[in-house]
Protein backbone atom coordinates (compact mmCIF):
# COMPACT_ATOMS: atom_id res chain seq x y z
CA UNK A 1 0.00 0.00 0.00
CA UNK A 2 1.32 3.53 -1.00
CA UNK A 3 2.29 5.66 2.49
CA UNK A 4 -0.30 7.47 3.70
CA UNK A 5 -0.79 11.20 3.28
CA UNK A 6 -1.22 11.84 7.05
CA UNK A 7 0.38 9.39 9.59
CA UNK A 8 0.22 10.03 13.22
CA UNK A 9 1.95 7.07 15.82
CA UNK A 10 1.48 7.05 19.32
CA UNK A 11 0.46 10.52 20.10
CA UNK A 12 0.08 11.38 23.62
CA UNK A 13 -1.28 14.29 24.80
CA UNK A 14 -2.21 16.11 28.77
CA UNK A 15 -4.36 18.40 30.01
CA UNK A 16 -2.64 19.35 32.84
CA UNK A 17 -3.00 16.65 35.02
CA UNK A 18 -4.89 14.61 32.67
CA UNK A 19 -3.47 12.24 29.87
CA UNK A 20 -6.49 12.30 27.64
CA UNK A 21 -4.45 11.14 24.37
CA UNK A 22 -2.35 7.91 25.77
CA UNK A 23 -1.13 7.03 22.70
CA UNK A 24 -3.18 6.90 18.96
CA UNK A 25 -2.06 6.77 16.03
CA UNK A 26 -4.10 6.26 12.53
CA UNK A 27 -3.63 7.37 8.47
CA UNK A 28 -5.07 9.22 6.41
CA UNK A 29 -4.49 8.26 2.65
CA UNK A 30 -5.03 10.62 -0.26
CA UNK A 31 -8.32 11.01 -2.03
CA UNK A 32 -9.82 9.06 0.72
CA UNK A 33 -11.48 9.68 4.05
CA UNK A 34 -10.66 8.77 7.63
CA UNK A 35 -13.15 8.97 10.32
CA UNK A 36 -12.37 8.99 14.42
CA UNK A 37 -15.72 7.56 16.19
CA UNK A 38 -16.44 7.63 20.28
CA UNK A 39 -18.41 8.59 22.41
CA UNK A 40 -18.37 11.80 24.44
CA UNK A 41 -15.91 13.03 25.88
CA UNK A 42 -13.48 9.90 23.91
CA UNK A 43 -10.87 12.76 23.16
CA UNK A 44 -11.91 12.94 19.12
CA UNK A 45 -11.12 16.66 19.17
CA UNK A 46 -8.59 16.53 21.16
CA UNK A 47 -6.95 14.93 18.73
CA UNK A 48 -7.73 16.85 16.15
CA UNK A 49 -6.06 19.49 18.14
CA UNK A 50 -3.23 17.90 19.25
CA UNK A 51 -2.60 17.09 15.17
CA UNK A 52 -3.00 20.95 14.55
CA UNK A 53 -0.40 22.08 17.96
CA UNK A 54 -2.87 23.73 19.55
CA UNK A 55 -2.48 21.61 22.53
CA UNK A 56 1.10 20.73 23.39
CA UNK A 57 2.00 17.23 21.96
CA UNK A 58 3.79 15.32 24.63
CA UNK A 59 4.78 12.70 22.28
CA UNK A 60 4.38 10.82 19.30
CA UNK A 61 5.04 11.47 15.97
CA UNK A 62 3.24 12.97 13.04
CA UNK A 63 3.88 13.53 9.53
CA UNK A 64 1.66 15.04 6.45
CA UNK A 65 3.80 13.41 3.02
CA UNK A 66 7.47 14.05 4.32
CA UNK A 67 7.29 16.62 6.51
CA UNK A 68 7.10 16.33 10.40
CA UNK A 69 4.71 18.35 12.04
CA UNK A 70 4.53 17.64 15.74
CA UNK A 71 7.65 20.27 16.26
CA UNK A 72 5.38 22.96 14.45
CA UNK A 73 3.34 25.82 16.18
CA UNK A 74 -0.48 25.55 15.13
CA UNK A 75 -0.25 28.28 12.07
CA UNK A 76 2.71 26.30 10.79
CA UNK A 77 0.70 23.13 10.63
CA UNK A 78 -1.91 25.11 8.65
CA UNK A 79 0.46 26.86 6.06
CA UNK A 80 1.76 22.97 5.47
CA UNK A 81 -1.68 21.79 4.29
CA UNK A 82 -3.52 20.80 7.04
CA UNK A 83 -7.15 22.93 6.94
CA UNK A 84 -9.12 22.90 10.10
CA UNK A 85 -12.91 23.12 10.97
CA UNK A 86 -12.82 23.58 14.48
CA UNK A 87 -16.12 22.04 16.83
CA UNK A 88 -18.68 24.29 16.88
CA UNK A 89 -17.41 25.98 13.81
CA UNK A 90 -15.69 28.81 15.22
CA UNK A 91 -16.39 31.37 12.45
CA UNK A 92 -15.34 34.82 13.55
CA UNK A 93 -18.60 36.52 14.76
CA UNK A 94 -16.69 40.37 14.21
CA UNK A 95 -15.23 39.43 10.42
CA UNK A 96 -17.83 39.46 7.81
CA UNK A 97 -18.27 36.30 5.68
CA UNK A 98 -16.15 38.05 3.15
CA UNK A 99 -13.55 38.64 5.81
CA UNK A 100 -13.64 35.42 7.20
CA UNK A 101 -12.67 34.21 3.45
CA UNK A 102 -9.87 36.22 2.48
CA UNK A 103 -8.22 36.75 6.04
CA UNK A 104 -7.55 32.60 5.65
CA UNK A 105 -6.67 32.57 2.26
CA UNK A 106 -3.86 31.16 0.47
CA UNK A 107 -3.88 31.47 -2.88
CA UNK A 108 -0.58 30.96 -4.13
CA UNK A 109 -1.28 27.01 -3.13
CA UNK A 110 -4.00 25.83 -4.87
CA UNK A 111 -7.14 26.70 -6.62
CA UNK A 112 -9.93 27.51 -4.16
CA UNK A 113 -10.43 31.15 -4.64
CA UNK A 114 -13.18 33.73 -3.29
CA UNK A 115 -14.55 33.14 -6.60
CA UNK A 116 -15.12 29.47 -6.69
CA UNK A 117 -16.01 29.40 -3.11
CA UNK A 118 -18.89 31.60 -4.02
CA UNK A 119 -19.48 29.44 -6.44
CA UNK A 120 -19.58 26.61 -5.10
CA UNK A 121 -22.06 28.07 -1.75
CA UNK A 122 -24.06 30.58 -3.36
CA UNK A 123 -25.36 31.45 0.45
CA UNK A 124 -22.98 32.66 1.48
CA UNK A 125 -21.96 34.76 -1.63
CA UNK A 126 -25.21 36.54 -0.70
CA UNK A 127 -24.09 37.13 2.65
CA UNK A 128 -20.70 38.08 1.94
CA UNK A 129 -21.01 41.47 3.66
CA UNK A 130 -23.27 39.86 6.93
CA UNK A 131 -21.29 39.91 10.43
CA UNK A 132 -20.42 36.39 10.71
CA UNK A 133 -22.25 36.31 14.08
CA UNK A 134 -25.30 36.70 12.36
CA UNK A 135 -25.46 33.63 10.00
CA UNK A 136 -27.11 30.32 10.77
CA UNK A 137 -26.08 27.27 12.02
CA UNK A 138 -26.05 25.93 8.49
CA UNK A 139 -24.35 29.05 6.76
CA UNK A 140 -22.08 28.98 9.83
CA UNK A 141 -21.21 25.72 8.86
CA UNK A 142 -20.53 26.03 5.00
CA UNK A 143 -18.75 29.14 6.19
CA UNK A 144 -16.18 27.24 8.33
CA UNK A 145 -15.75 24.73 5.39
CA UNK A 146 -14.90 27.69 3.10
CA UNK A 147 -12.79 29.18 5.54
CA UNK A 148 -10.75 25.76 5.65
CA UNK A 149 -10.82 25.25 1.46
CA UNK A 150 -9.29 28.91 1.20
CA UNK A 151 -6.33 27.94 2.52
CA UNK A 152 -5.80 25.31 -0.09
CA UNK A 153 -4.63 22.51 1.98
CA UNK A 154 -4.04 18.88 1.05
CA UNK A 155 -5.92 17.56 4.23
CA UNK A 156 -9.16 18.73 5.70
CA UNK A 157 -9.95 17.78 9.37
CA UNK A 158 -13.39 18.23 10.52
CA UNK A 159 -14.81 17.90 13.90
CA UNK A 160 -18.40 16.94 14.04
CA UNK A 161 -19.13 19.18 11.52
CA UNK A 162 -23.09 17.75 11.19
CA UNK A 163 -23.49 18.82 14.46
CA UNK A 164 -26.79 20.74 15.06
CA UNK A 165 -28.09 20.50 11.04
CA UNK A 166 -30.82 20.05 9.55
CA UNK A 167 -31.13 16.39 7.70
CA UNK A 168 -31.16 18.47 4.36
CA UNK A 169 -27.97 19.96 5.06
CA UNK A 170 -26.25 17.36 6.38
CA UNK A 171 -27.57 15.68 2.82
CA UNK A 172 -26.08 18.79 1.21
CA UNK A 173 -23.03 18.72 3.22
CA UNK A 174 -22.03 14.70 2.48
CA UNK A 175 -22.32 15.91 -1.10
CA UNK A 176 -19.39 18.79 -0.88
CA UNK A 177 -17.30 15.73 0.81
CA UNK A 178 -17.79 13.51 -1.82
CA UNK A 179 -17.06 16.52 -4.43
CA UNK A 180 -13.95 16.72 -2.59
CA UNK A 181 -13.03 13.84 -1.82
CA UNK A 182 -13.38 13.31 -6.11
CA UNK A 183 -11.28 16.37 -6.27
CA UNK A 184 -8.47 14.59 -4.62
CA UNK A 185 -8.45 15.92 -1.52
CA UNK A 186 -7.87 13.99 1.66
CA UNK A 187 -10.62 14.26 5.00
CA UNK A 188 -10.05 13.20 8.72
CA UNK A 189 -13.71 13.30 10.00
CA UNK A 190 -14.81 13.25 13.70
CA UNK A 191 -18.11 12.67 14.12
CA UNK A 192 -21.27 11.56 16.02
CA UNK A 193 -23.19 11.16 13.77
CA UNK A 194 -22.55 7.14 12.91
CA UNK A 195 -24.30 6.77 9.85
CA UNK A 196 -22.82 9.52 7.98
CA UNK A 197 -18.86 9.00 9.13
CA UNK A 198 -19.28 5.11 7.84
CA UNK A 199 -20.70 6.21 4.79
CA UNK A 200 -17.99 8.66 3.67
CA UNK A 201 -14.96 7.00 5.23
CA UNK A 202 -12.52 4.96 4.18
CA UNK A 203 -10.69 3.73 7.37
CA UNK A 204 -12.44 3.95 10.54
CA UNK A 205 -10.65 4.66 14.22
CA UNK A 206 -13.05 3.90 17.08
CA UNK A 207 -11.43 6.17 20.17
CA UNK A 208 -12.20 5.05 23.78
CA UNK A 209 -10.60 6.23 26.79
CA UNK A 210 -7.66 8.09 25.42
CA UNK A 211 -6.58 4.86 22.41
CA UNK A 212 -7.49 3.47 19.52
CA UNK A 213 -9.69 0.63 20.90
CA UNK A 214 -10.82 -0.88 16.87
CA UNK A 215 -9.57 0.20 13.62
CA UNK A 216 -10.72 -1.10 10.08
CA UNK A 217 -13.80 -0.41 7.42
CA UNK A 218 -16.74 0.76 7.21
CA UNK A 219 -18.08 -2.30 6.32
CA UNK A 220 -16.38 -4.04 9.25
CA UNK A 221 -17.56 -1.98 11.91
CA UNK A 222 -21.14 -1.65 10.94
CA UNK A 223 -21.04 -5.70 11.20
CA UNK A 224 -19.22 -5.62 14.39
CA UNK A 225 -22.37 -5.55 16.88
CA UNK A 226 -19.47 -5.78 19.71
CA UNK A 227 -17.17 -2.80 18.85
CA UNK A 228 -20.34 -0.77 17.94
CA UNK A 229 -22.02 -1.26 21.35
CA UNK A 230 -18.90 -1.22 24.07
CA UNK A 231 -17.37 2.11 22.20
CA UNK A 232 -20.16 4.08 20.29
CA UNK A 233 -23.01 2.45 22.23
CA UNK A 234 -24.96 2.26 18.98
CA UNK B 1 -21.77 87.96 48.93
CA UNK B 2 -24.94 87.40 46.82
CA UNK B 3 -22.80 89.63 43.89
CA UNK B 4 -20.06 87.28 43.84
CA UNK B 5 -22.26 84.24 43.66
CA UNK B 6 -24.14 85.28 40.29
CA UNK B 7 -20.77 86.91 39.17
CA UNK B 8 -18.60 83.70 39.61
CA UNK B 9 -21.82 82.04 38.00
CA UNK B 10 -21.86 84.24 35.22
CA UNK B 11 -18.42 83.10 34.07
CA UNK B 12 -19.02 79.34 34.04
CA UNK B 13 -21.79 79.54 32.52
CA UNK B 14 -20.22 82.15 29.54
CA UNK B 15 -20.07 79.90 26.64
CA UNK B 16 -16.80 80.94 25.39
CA UNK B 17 -15.31 79.72 28.82
CA UNK B 18 -17.17 76.83 28.58
CA UNK B 19 -16.02 75.93 24.97
CA UNK B 20 -12.74 76.61 26.30
CA UNK B 21 -12.80 74.06 28.98
CA UNK B 22 -14.37 71.58 26.19
CA UNK B 23 -10.85 72.34 23.99
CA UNK B 24 -8.85 71.68 26.84
CA UNK B 25 -10.90 68.21 27.80
CA UNK B 26 -10.38 67.29 23.84
CA UNK B 27 -6.84 68.27 24.37
CA UNK B 28 -6.12 65.90 27.76
CA UNK B 29 -8.25 63.47 25.61
CA UNK B 30 -6.40 63.10 23.37
CA UNK B 31 -3.07 62.88 25.51
CA UNK B 32 -4.80 59.87 27.11
CA UNK B 33 -6.05 58.21 23.56
CA UNK B 34 -2.51 58.28 22.76
CA UNK B 35 -1.12 56.63 26.03
CA UNK B 36 -3.83 53.91 26.88
CA UNK B 37 -4.63 52.42 23.35
CA UNK B 38 -1.23 50.79 23.39
CA UNK B 39 -1.69 49.59 27.08
CA UNK B 40 -5.71 48.89 26.92
CA UNK B 41 -4.43 46.54 23.35
CA UNK B 42 -1.60 45.02 25.26
CA UNK B 43 -3.59 43.73 27.86
CA UNK B 44 -7.02 42.90 26.14
CA UNK B 45 -5.40 41.02 23.80
CA UNK B 46 -2.44 39.62 25.43
CA UNK B 47 -3.29 39.53 28.80
CA UNK B 48 -0.42 41.79 30.05
CA UNK B 49 -0.64 44.17 32.72
CA UNK B 50 2.21 46.68 31.45
CA UNK B 51 2.46 49.06 34.18
CA UNK B 52 5.64 50.50 33.01
CA UNK B 53 3.78 51.74 29.55
CA UNK B 54 3.69 55.30 31.75
CA UNK B 55 7.73 54.62 31.85
CA UNK B 56 7.58 54.23 27.95
CA UNK B 57 5.59 57.91 28.02
CA UNK B 58 8.92 59.71 30.30
CA UNK B 59 11.38 57.83 28.06
CA UNK B 60 9.53 59.19 24.76
CA UNK B 61 9.74 62.61 26.15
CA UNK B 62 13.35 62.67 27.29
CA UNK B 63 14.53 60.75 23.67
CA UNK B 64 12.26 63.61 21.58
CA UNK B 65 13.75 66.28 24.05
CA UNK B 66 17.36 65.18 22.97
CA UNK B 67 16.67 65.20 19.35
CA UNK B 68 15.12 68.44 19.78
CA UNK B 69 17.86 69.95 21.62
CA UNK B 70 19.98 67.96 19.22
CA UNK B 71 18.60 68.70 16.07
CA UNK B 72 16.47 71.95 16.73
CA UNK B 73 13.76 70.40 15.15
CA UNK B 74 10.58 69.23 16.84
CA UNK B 75 9.18 67.58 13.97
CA UNK B 76 12.25 65.22 14.00
CA UNK B 77 11.77 64.08 17.51
CA UNK B 78 7.98 63.51 16.81
CA UNK B 79 9.25 60.75 14.35
CA UNK B 80 12.45 59.72 15.92
CA UNK B 81 11.09 59.36 19.65
CA UNK B 82 8.02 57.03 18.71
CA UNK B 83 10.54 54.46 16.73
CA UNK B 84 12.92 54.17 19.18
CA UNK B 85 10.08 53.71 21.94
CA UNK B 86 8.89 51.00 19.89
CA UNK B 87 12.34 49.18 19.03
CA UNK B 88 12.82 49.25 23.03
CA UNK B 89 9.19 47.88 23.34
CA UNK B 90 10.34 45.14 20.92
CA UNK B 91 13.60 44.11 23.12
CA UNK B 92 11.17 44.20 26.40
CA UNK B 93 8.74 41.83 24.86
CA UNK B 94 12.03 39.57 23.41
CA UNK B 95 13.27 39.61 27.02
CA UNK B 96 10.44 39.58 28.96
CA UNK B 97 7.11 40.13 28.32
CA UNK B 98 7.70 36.60 26.50
CA UNK B 99 7.95 34.80 29.74
CA UNK B 100 5.72 36.58 31.71
CA UNK B 101 2.19 36.59 29.02
CA UNK B 102 2.01 33.19 31.61
CA UNK B 103 2.98 34.20 34.71
CA UNK B 104 -0.10 35.27 36.93
CA UNK B 105 -1.47 39.07 37.44
CA UNK B 106 0.05 39.60 40.69
CA UNK B 107 3.74 38.51 39.07
CA UNK B 108 2.98 40.97 36.47
CA UNK B 109 2.16 43.87 38.64
CA UNK B 110 4.97 43.70 40.46
CA UNK B 111 7.71 43.50 37.99
CA UNK B 112 6.70 45.99 35.35
CA UNK B 113 6.02 47.99 38.79
CA UNK B 114 9.83 47.58 39.57
CA UNK B 115 10.42 48.17 36.14
CA UNK B 116 8.76 52.04 36.61
CA UNK B 117 11.45 52.42 39.06
CA UNK B 118 14.18 51.45 37.15
CA UNK B 119 13.28 53.66 34.40
CA UNK B 120 13.38 57.12 36.62
CA UNK B 121 16.28 56.08 37.65
CA UNK B 122 17.61 55.70 34.19
CA UNK B 123 16.17 59.02 33.23
CA UNK B 124 17.54 60.46 36.43
CA UNK B 125 21.17 59.27 35.83
CA UNK B 126 20.60 60.48 32.00
CA UNK B 127 19.27 63.43 32.00
CA UNK B 128 19.31 64.54 35.52
CA UNK B 129 16.65 65.76 38.31
CA UNK B 130 15.74 69.25 36.74
CA UNK B 131 12.51 69.47 34.92
CA UNK B 132 12.85 70.43 31.09
CA UNK B 133 10.67 71.18 28.37
CA UNK B 134 10.35 71.45 24.33
CA UNK B 135 9.72 74.39 22.51
CA UNK B 136 6.58 73.97 20.64
CA UNK B 137 7.06 74.03 17.11
CA UNK B 138 8.02 77.43 15.28
CA UNK B 139 4.21 76.43 12.94
CA UNK B 140 2.08 76.21 15.92
CA UNK B 141 3.98 78.52 18.31
CA UNK B 142 1.79 80.99 18.51
CA UNK B 143 -2.16 81.66 19.60
CA UNK B 144 -5.52 81.42 17.63
CA UNK B 145 -8.45 83.86 17.68
CA UNK B 146 -10.85 81.85 18.40
CA UNK B 147 -14.48 82.79 19.89
CA UNK B 148 -13.09 86.12 20.68
CA UNK B 149 -10.17 84.32 22.97
CA UNK B 150 -6.97 83.56 22.30
CA UNK B 151 -6.09 79.80 22.17
CA UNK B 152 -2.83 78.16 22.14
CA UNK B 153 -2.83 76.28 18.48
CA UNK B 154 -0.36 74.00 19.60
CA UNK B 155 -3.32 72.41 21.50
CA UNK B 156 -5.41 72.39 18.72
CA UNK B 157 -2.44 70.50 16.97
CA UNK B 158 -2.40 68.16 20.27
CA UNK B 159 -6.12 67.78 19.57
CA UNK B 160 -5.82 66.96 15.72
CA UNK B 161 -3.27 64.89 15.99
CA UNK B 162 -5.17 62.29 18.69
CA UNK B 163 -7.91 62.37 16.11
CA UNK B 164 -5.74 61.59 13.46
CA UNK B 165 -4.12 58.91 14.55
CA UNK B 166 -7.69 57.62 16.08
CA UNK B 167 -8.95 57.32 12.35
CA UNK B 168 -5.66 55.99 11.16
CA UNK B 169 -5.84 53.25 13.70
CA UNK B 170 -9.77 52.52 12.72
CA UNK B 171 -8.48 52.62 9.18
CA UNK B 172 -5.49 49.79 9.46
CA UNK B 173 -8.14 47.93 12.14
CA UNK B 174 -11.01 47.61 9.99
CA UNK B 175 -9.18 47.87 6.48
CA UNK B 176 -5.89 45.94 6.29
CA UNK B 177 -4.75 43.14 6.29
CA UNK B 178 -2.92 43.11 9.95
CA UNK B 179 -5.93 44.74 10.72
CA UNK B 180 -8.04 41.54 10.04
CA UNK B 181 -4.99 39.12 11.19
CA UNK B 182 -5.67 41.19 14.34
CA UNK B 183 -9.50 41.00 14.69
CA UNK B 184 -9.41 37.51 13.91
CA UNK B 185 -7.02 36.80 16.66
CA UNK B 186 -9.31 38.96 19.00
CA UNK B 187 -12.24 36.90 17.99
CA UNK B 188 -10.98 33.37 18.23
CA UNK B 189 -7.26 33.12 18.86
CA UNK B 190 -7.27 29.38 18.49
CA UNK B 191 -9.14 29.31 15.04
CA UNK B 192 -7.05 32.24 13.87
CA UNK B 193 -3.45 30.06 14.47
CA UNK B 194 -5.37 26.83 13.20
CA UNK B 195 -5.74 28.85 9.74
CA UNK B 196 -2.39 29.68 9.54
CA UNK B 197 -2.24 33.37 10.92
CA UNK B 198 0.96 33.96 13.21
CA UNK B 199 -1.42 35.79 15.65
CA UNK B 200 1.64 35.77 18.05
CA UNK B 201 3.87 37.92 15.45
CA UNK B 202 0.66 40.03 14.50
CA UNK B 203 0.04 41.04 18.51
CA UNK B 204 3.49 41.51 18.64
CA UNK B 205 3.78 44.13 15.86
CA UNK B 206 0.43 45.58 17.61
CA UNK B 207 1.97 45.92 21.53
CA UNK B 208 5.31 47.62 19.65
CA UNK B 209 2.71 50.22 18.07
CA UNK B 210 1.31 50.83 20.96
CA UNK B 211 4.25 51.53 22.81
CA UNK B 212 5.36 53.68 20.10
CA UNK B 213 2.12 55.47 20.42
CA UNK B 214 3.34 56.10 24.42
CA UNK B 215 6.49 57.50 23.42
CA UNK B 216 4.86 59.88 20.60
CA UNK B 217 2.65 61.11 23.68
CA UNK B 218 5.30 61.54 25.61
CA UNK B 219 7.18 63.69 23.09
CA UNK B 220 3.47 65.48 22.28
CA UNK B 221 2.61 66.33 25.91
CA UNK B 222 6.46 68.05 26.23
CA UNK B 223 5.80 71.12 25.20
CA UNK B 224 2.81 71.89 27.40
CA UNK B 225 3.73 69.46 30.56
CA UNK B 226 7.12 69.56 31.31
CA UNK B 227 9.55 66.96 30.99
CA UNK B 228 10.41 65.83 34.73
CA UNK B 229 11.24 62.38 36.47
CA UNK B 230 7.58 61.30 37.76
CA UNK B 231 5.85 62.55 34.67
CA UNK B 232 4.57 59.44 33.76
CA UNK B 233 3.30 58.56 37.41
CA UNK B 234 1.33 61.51 37.32
CA UNK B 235 -0.46 60.47 34.10
CA UNK B 236 -0.52 56.65 34.55
CA UNK B 237 -3.47 56.29 36.91
CA UNK B 238 -5.67 57.96 34.26
CA UNK B 239 -4.68 56.36 31.53
CA UNK B 240 -5.47 52.87 33.76
CA UNK B 241 -8.80 54.37 34.36
CA UNK B 242 -9.75 55.24 30.23
CA UNK B 243 -8.60 51.32 29.96
CA UNK B 244 -10.99 49.84 32.60
CA UNK B 245 -14.23 51.95 31.25
CA UNK B 246 -13.40 51.99 27.77
CA UNK B 247 -12.95 48.06 27.81
CA UNK B 248 -9.48 46.65 27.19
CA UNK B 249 -8.50 46.15 24.17
CA UNK B 250 -11.11 48.13 22.44
CA UNK B 251 -9.91 50.32 20.27
CA UNK B 252 -13.10 52.55 20.14
CA UNK B 253 -12.90 51.90 23.83
CA UNK B 254 -9.72 53.69 24.25
CA UNK B 255 -11.63 56.46 22.52
CA UNK B 256 -14.61 57.20 24.44
CA UNK B 257 -13.19 56.20 27.53
CA UNK B 258 -10.13 59.05 26.99
CA UNK B 259 -12.77 61.39 25.95
CA UNK B 260 -15.31 60.69 28.91
CA UNK B 261 -11.94 61.11 31.07
CA UNK B 262 -10.86 64.30 29.75
CA UNK B 263 -14.04 66.17 30.02
CA UNK B 264 -14.44 65.01 33.40
CA UNK B 265 -11.00 65.49 34.96
CA UNK B 266 -10.72 69.43 32.84
CA UNK B 267 -14.49 70.26 34.12
CA UNK B 268 -14.12 68.53 37.49
CA UNK B 269 -11.10 70.87 38.01
CA UNK B 270 -12.84 73.76 36.51
CA UNK B 271 -16.02 73.75 38.82
CA UNK B 272 -15.50 71.31 41.76
CA UNK B 273 -11.43 71.52 42.13
CA UNK B 274 -11.87 70.55 45.72
CA UNK B 275 -13.42 67.17 44.85
CA UNK B 276 -12.12 66.97 41.39
CA UNK B 277 -9.53 63.81 41.67
CA UNK B 278 -12.94 61.65 43.60
CA UNK B 279 -14.93 62.87 40.18
CA UNK B 280 -13.17 60.39 37.85
CA UNK B 281 -12.96 57.77 40.06
CA UNK B 282 -16.91 57.84 40.72
CA UNK B 283 -17.10 58.19 37.25
CA UNK B 284 -15.24 54.69 36.91
CA UNK B 285 -16.81 52.82 39.86
CA UNK B 286 -20.64 54.15 38.19
CA UNK B 287 -19.41 52.79 34.58
CA UNK B 288 -17.93 49.59 35.92
CA UNK B 289 -21.05 48.72 38.16
CA UNK B 290 -23.11 49.12 35.32
CA UNK B 291 -20.57 47.44 32.76
CA UNK B 292 -18.10 45.17 34.46
CA UNK B 293 -16.17 44.83 31.31
CA UNK B 294 -16.22 48.56 30.40
CA UNK B 295 -18.16 50.70 27.87
CA UNK B 296 -16.93 49.27 24.80
CA UNK B 297 -15.81 45.40 25.44
CA UNK B 298 -13.50 44.24 22.64
CA UNK B 299 -15.34 40.62 23.34
CA UNK B 300 -18.83 40.53 24.65
CA UNK B 301 -19.34 38.68 27.15
N1 LIG C 1 -9.63 22.47 28.14
C1 LIG C 1 -9.72 21.29 28.82
N2 LIG C 1 -9.19 21.18 30.04
C2 LIG C 1 -9.25 20.01 30.72
N3 LIG C 1 -9.84 18.91 30.26
C3 LIG C 1 -10.40 18.96 29.05
C4 LIG C 1 -10.38 20.15 28.26
N4 LIG C 1 -11.02 19.92 27.11
C5 LIG C 1 -11.42 18.64 27.16
N5 LIG C 1 -11.06 18.05 28.32
C6 LIG C 1 -11.32 16.66 28.72
O1 LIG C 1 -10.67 15.83 27.81
C7 LIG C 1 -11.46 14.71 27.50
C8 LIG C 1 -11.61 14.59 26.02
O2 LIG C 1 -12.31 15.71 25.53
P1 LIG C 1 -12.64 15.93 24.00
O3 LIG C 1 -13.22 17.27 23.85
O4 LIG C 1 -11.45 15.61 23.20
O5 LIG C 1 -13.75 14.82 23.76
P2 LIG C 1 -14.60 14.54 22.44
O6 LIG C 1 -14.38 13.14 22.10
O7 LIG C 1 -14.33 15.55 21.42
O8 LIG C 1 -16.07 14.72 23.02
P3 LIG C 1 -17.40 15.27 22.28
O9 LIG C 1 -17.93 14.18 21.46
O10 LIG C 1 -18.31 15.61 23.42
O11 LIG C 1 -17.01 16.48 21.48
C9 LIG C 1 -12.76 14.89 28.25
O12 LIG C 1 -12.71 14.08 29.42
C10 LIG C 1 -12.78 16.33 28.62
O13 LIG C 1 -13.43 16.50 29.84
MG1 LIG D 1 -15.42 17.06 20.62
Amino acid sequence: MKEPLLFVKDLHAWYGDSHILQGISLSVWQGRASAILGRNGAGKTTALKTIMGLIQRHSGLVRLGTLRLDELPAYRVARAGVAYVPEARGVFPSLTVQENLTVSARPTQGDWSIERVFDTFPRLAERRGHKGKWLSGGEQQMLAIARALMTNGRLLMLDDPTEGLAPNIVEELNNLLRDLLDDGLSLLLVEQNFEFATNLSNEIYVLGKGRVQWSGSASDLIANGDVTRTWLGV
Amino acid sequence: MQNVVTEVSQVFLDPTFLAIQFLNGLQLASLLFLLSVGLSVVYGLMNFINLAHGTLYMLGAYIGLSVARGSGSFWLALIVAPIFIAALAAVFHALLLRRMQAASPMKQILVTFGLIYVGLDVVRYIWGDYSHSIPAPDFFAGSVHLLGEVYPSYRLFMIGLGWFVFIALYYGLERTRLGAVVRAGVDNREVAMSLGLNIELAFFLVFCLGCGLAGLAGVVAAPVLSVYPGMDMSILVLTLIVVVIGGPGSLRGAALGAFLIGMFETFGQVFFPAIASVIVYALMAVILLARPGGLLPVRPS
